[in-house]
């Protein structure tokens, strides 16, 4: 019983990774500035892991941290034809004008929280 | 008389075959002391026999002698064309380039923390759109950049160690790790791989 158990959730679980088609996430730090980029639309995780690495970032497969978070940020570009969202979540001690100028500065959408 | 009447028909077909011949023989070959070329009848009136022909010499077209074609290792590599698709990253490297040197020209903490972000978010895309993985490239990148230390290789040989591809891409691989150094830094490396 407890094998079929076992088996359901990890047939589950790779489902659940087969369907996200996220890249992972990349947490740096600038100064006092504390941000972590979720990388959205079709990226491999080595190239995400190696960039984030260049960046002194620190990588990980799974979404950013909501812990602490001032707010987010979304921006979007576009890559061979299609239009991409990534979502940049930053943390305090940022405020929230703080946040939103980062944001503004990356001609993104910014939401509190 | 029974052997002419059996005879008589043969002899006529025979010739008749004869006749056939020559007529066919006249219509095909010249007649003597005539080029075979001028067989057609000339429709231009023949100059006059008093008055002196100017000689013209025939028209001769001189061909210039054919350049050899180019190989990987005469062909110039700042001229290769870069593919498409190639172009449109590069494009891509560029407009990323200017936003950041905005962005770090700011001076400002933020305007750092915002440069960063988008170099987190940009540089695997552009990797992506660019289809290559910068770890099987790294290895080729050091040896491309050992090789052209000192003074750098005559383009010959140094055109002989990739393809043209590989060059555009570590061109490109290169110009992204530029991209990866902040400000000056990244601006000055930029355009090691040539």
């Amino acid at each position: 019983m407890n094998a079929r158990l076992f088996a359901l959730v990890a047939l589950l679980g790779a489902a659940t990774a087969a369907c996200s088609d996220s890249a992972g996430s990349c947490t740096q730090t600038q100064g006092t500035t504390m941000f972590c980029a979720e990388y959205g639309g079709d990226v491999s995780s080595d190239n995400a892991q190696s960039s984030c690495s260049a960046g002194r970032g620190t990588y990980s497969s799974g979404a950013c941290s909501t812990t602490n978070r001032v707010g987010r940020c979304a921006t979007t570009t576009t890559s061979g034809g299609t239009r991409i969202t990534s979502t940049v979540s930053l943390y305090s001690p940022l405020t929230d004008a703080e946040a939103r100028q980062f944001c503004t500065l990356l001609s993104g959408t910014y939401t509190s929280g | 008389m029974s052997f002419a009447r059996a005879a008589l028909p043969w002899a006529l077909a025979a010739a008749l075959a004869v006749i056939s011949m020559v007529s066919l023989a006249r219509r095909v070959l010249p007649p003597p002391g005539r080029a075979v070329a001028s067989t057609r009848p000339s429709l231009q009136p023949s100059p006059a026999p008093s008055l002196p022909r100017a000689r013209v010499a025939p028209a001769r077209v001189d061909l210039p002698p054919r350049a050899p074609l180019p190989t990987a290792a005469t062909r110039p590599l700042e001229r290769d064309p870069a593919p498409p698709a190639m172009e449109a990253v590069w494009h891509r490297i560029a407009s990323l380039r200017a936003r950041l040197d905005a962005l770090e020209g700011d001076g400002g903490e933020i305007g750092q923390a915002a440069a960063a972000a988008l170099r987190t978010i940009e540089v695997p895309r552009i990797l992506e759109e660019a289809g290559i993985s910068d770890e099987p490239f790294a290895a080729h990148l050091a040896a491309y950049r050992d090789a052209v230390a000192d003074g750098g290789l005559p383009d010959a040989l140094r055109a002989s160690l990739f393809t043209d591809d590989e060059r555009e891409r570590l061109r490109l691989l290169d110009a992204v790790h530029a991209l990866q150094r902040s400000g000056a830094e990244g601006r000055a490396d930029a355009g090691v791989v040539r």
